[in-house]
């Protein structure tokens, strides 16, 4: 047993017999620092537990290890501070003291061409990004990239960008958020230096706009940028532009905006194939030097499907956690680890008789019961929920369900569905009744 | 538990003890207060465990015993009692309040539950003139961090030097990163071993608070972790910050090219008037030239433009910069003297303050870069 795993059994031990205020109060933060044979030193966060622990727990603390670990004669305590410090960033910051660095370009330099993977779904935006980067403001201008969150809208912009960079060091780029750009324009204003806020945007000879939909709305800043696209436009130079949908669907956004946004070339992202999220996994975790088993890897490729910043953020997640124990995972291993951030894995296995099986099974009915006619309330109200829950998850067709329930007509189905949600939204009871099930559904 | 105590007493404990109890932690008898007899006396004491405050008061003791009771409740209720004497006696976890014609039972809970305070038995660090540490304390803590995305400069440093001559002394530093307040304070002896602390900020202010109240000598005890700050009758015992404080000397300039004596009142109203017509940023301009003193501008858009001419005792060359005006007047509101010296070098370098004719204080403040 590890000393965590061991402090972990005693606290459950001590649980039991305290109170919650009590608990948490006085174990927060403790653990086990030192162990030998037959004594044990735990750390507290301050002398308030540490008098309490000594004074009053004691012997609780000592009877709990002698029920799980009866070699354990001498229990000490010692405080210990939470580690939260680096000396060496302090004396920075004093040197530093005031200064705020600013850099107009905030181009962050590990987003580049090279570290981005293609594959099908988003070749189209490589290639046009790499087509601008070559010959901006000649190709397509303006460059519209749009797909969802985490696919890589932000690191092919950038890219672009440092690519510029790279082959004209002394090109003038600019990478704004597009709430970045509502409040400048905003202070601008308000401290009446228009001017020199339309001279910055306008004086650039890329500029990079990230997450224009956030424009939505804000009538004024779209005219400024209605403005400042032109004048870049005009002089041919690179404007890129990055959302989260089509121009034309961004909501409250005028219409000279969107037929400008449309004017060069829109590329979309789409969510990777299972191909390109391995490779992605894979070509991170030698970036970050980290070897892991290729069974692994593909685990966590089925299972994210969607996002490739949850896609990373799962990897290193299981890396630190390799790192703070010191073992190499398994796959059962890694199943708990990650078990957080994977979305439950959807709708997997989950089919209309399941469905019906575990609604019977919450309601202690049988399943001929929900299918037989019977309009014995106790099979009624069930049967809906089932049908509900059919309805909601697997969007299923009326006129199935209604057929799969013993073959009711589809107008049966839809009373229902209607009544279901009628009663959820005047009840909250039913709604967490409903979530159980749910959760019964995709646990098992 | 039952006792006689006059009301001005309970008061006076209640008033260093009522502050620290631990809101929002759900350890209810945090909340409360631990009244206890103690020797022919009663013991007051509360904490939130980071702080803990223990004070004795006179009374009249009839039977001993301890409980504890909500803080807020019966230091609320003292003060609103308008007699002289008031008996207490405890029933199980309840406490019976008899004070002439006014009667209450106050719902307490046991004292077994109260946390246990911690002790630091060794033999007092340093000793101090409670006046001289609050007349310190009143010019620098103000200036510290008020979050703790830093520990470190959240709290406040305490460097204890055997330098100093016959008395040691106490340098007592507070600082945010834009500016620093250092003093130096005299100890009533020398230390025997050199000591760096930080501590946060909430102890300070509590033994700001207690100071207030007190006269005499204080004494400070350390432990590994903890401060113990003793006056009078009061205990105020306190975790340490974990750290190192920035080696913040390092950033005090050691010359200036501009030097102006200002009257501080004057200087005070000018920053006022003109603060109005600073922008959200509360940024104001400072211009320092021999013929005309100090000129003090602001702009806003919204508001319109003000300047104010106060007249100084001007040496060096003429030199302008932008600074926060509530830095300034954290400063210049918490001196005394009726002169200060401002010590400029340029618009980007540190700023320095002093009352005229004192040495063991600085302000440093940082310009605004524009």
């Amino acid at each position: 047993m590890t000393n965590q795993q061991l402090w972990q059994a005693i606290l459950g031990n001590l649980e039991t017999t305290l109170s919650k205020a009590n608990f948490t109060t006085w174990f927060k933060n403790t653990s086990i620092i030192e162990r030998s044979d037959t004594g044990i030193v735990i750390g507290v966060p301050n002398a308030f537990t540490k008098e309490w622990l000594q004074n009053k727990y004691h012997q609780d603390i000592l009877k709990a290890f002698k029920a799980i670990s009866p070699e354990i004669k001498e229990v000490k305590y010692q405080i210990v501070s939470p580690v939260f410090t680096q000396p060496q960033v302090q004396r920075e910051t004093t040197k530093t003291i005031a200064k705020r660095p600013e850099s107009s370009q905030n181009l962050n330099p590990k987003y580049t061409f090279s570290a981005f993977i293609v594959g099908s779904h988003n070749q189209l935006a490589h290639a046009a990004s790499i087509a601008v980067s070559k010959k901006p403001g000649s190709v397509y201008n303006p460059l519209f990239i749009y797909g969802g969150v985490g696919l890589g809208k932000t690191h092919l912009m950038q890219a672009v960008g440092n690519d510029i960079v790279k082959r004209t060091p002394d090109a003038k780029i600019l990478y704004v958020t597009s709430e970045r750009f509502t409040n400048e324009f905003v202070s601008a204003l308000s401290q009446g230096k228009a001017d020199s806020f339309k001279s910055l945007y306008r004086n650039v000879d890329v500029l990079l706009v990230d997450d224009i939909q956030f424009l939505a709305g804000r009538e004024g800043t779209q005219e400024e940028f209605f403005h400042t696209f032109n004048a870049l436009h005009q002089n041919n130079k690179q404007v890129v532009m990055t959302s989260d949908r089509l121009p034309k669907e961004i909501p409250a956004i005028e219409e000279r905006l969107v037929s400008r946004f449309e004017w060069g070339m829109i590329a979309d992202i789409q969510a990777p194939d299972l191909e390109t999220r391995l490779a992605i996994l894979k070509t991170k975790a030698k970036e970050k030097n980290y070897n892991i088993e290729q069974e692994i890897l593909q685990y966590i490729a089925e299972t994210i499907q969607s996002n490739i910043r949850e896609l990373e953020g799962a990897l290193n997640r299981l890396m630190v956690y390799c790192q703070l124990n010191n073992t190499r995972p398994t796959i059962d291993q890694v199943k708990n680890i990650l078990v957080n951030i994977i979305t439950p894995p959807k709708k997997r296995g989950v089919s209309a008789k399941k469905i019906i099986e575990v609604v019977a099974d919450f309601y202690n009915v049988t399943i001929e019961d929900l299918l037989k006619q019977s309009r014995k309330k106790e099979y009624v109200h069930p049967r809906q929920i089932a049908m509900y829950i059919i309805r909601k998850e697997l969007e299923t067709s009326l006129p199935s369900i209604g057929e799969f329930f013993g073959g009711r007509d589809h107008t049966t189905v839809i009373h229902a569905i209607d009544k279901i949600d009628r009663i959820i939204k005047d009840r909250n009871g039913l709604k967490q009744e409903i979530d159980l099930i749910k959760d019964r559904l995709y646990v098992t | 538990m039952k006792l006689i105590c006059t009301k001005d007493n309970l008061k006076k404990g209640l008033f260093a003890v009522s502050r620290v109890v631990g809101v929002g932690n759900p350890l209810q008898v945090l909340n409360n207060i631990l009244l206890k007899t103690d020797q022919g006396r009663i013991r007051l004491s509360s904490t939130n465990l980071e702080i803990g405050v223990n004070t004795w008061v006179g009374g009249k003791i009839e039977e001993e015993g301890a409980l504890t009771v909500p803080a807020k409740l019966i230091n609320e209720y003292i003060n609103n009692l308008p007699t002289e004497k008031v008996q207490l006696s405890a029933k199980d976890t309840t406490l019976n309040l008899i004070s002439e014609n006014y009667k209450t039972n106050i719902k307490g809970l046991p004292s077994e539950e109260f946390p246990l305070i911690p002790q630091i038995a060794e033999e007092a660090y340093a000793k101090i003139d409670s006046n001289e540490l609050k007349s310190a304390l009143s010019e620098t803590i103000w200036a510290a961090a008020g979050n703790e995305t830093q520990p470190e400069i959240s709290g406040i440093f305490l460097g204890f030097s055997a330098e100093g001559g016959e008395t040691g002394k106490l340098r007592i530093a507070a600082t945010d990163r834009y500016r620093l307040a250092e003093r130096n304070a005299q100890l009533k002896e020398p230390v025997k071993s050199p000591k760096e602390v930080i501590v946060p900020f909430r102890t300070i202010s509590e033994l700001f608070k207690i100071l207030g109240v007190s006269s005499g000598e204080l004494e400070i005890y350390f432990s590994e972790t903890q401060v113990l700050f003793k006056i009078d009758e009061t205990e105020l015992i306190s975790r340490l910050i974990d750290g190192q404080y920035p080696d913040y000397q390092q950033i005090i300039p050691k010359g200036f090219k501009t030097e102006a004596v200002v009257s501080r009142e004057e200087l005070i109203h000018a920053l006022k008037a003109t603060s109005l017509f600073a922008s959200e940023s509360n940024n104001i301009q400072l211009e320092i030239s021999e013929g005309s003193g100090i000129r003090v501008t602001a702009s806003s858009a919204a508001a319109g433009e003000n300047e104010t001419l106060v007249s100084a005792k001007v040496s060096g060359s003429a030199n302008a910069a932008m600074f926060n005006f509530r830095y300034l007047l954290d400063c210049l509101n918490n001196l005394s003297e009726t002169n200060v010296v401002v010590r400029m070098i340029s618009d980007a370098s540190p700023a320095m303050i002093q009352p005229e004719g004192r040495t063991n204080y600085v302000y440093i403040v940082m310009p605004i870069k524009t």
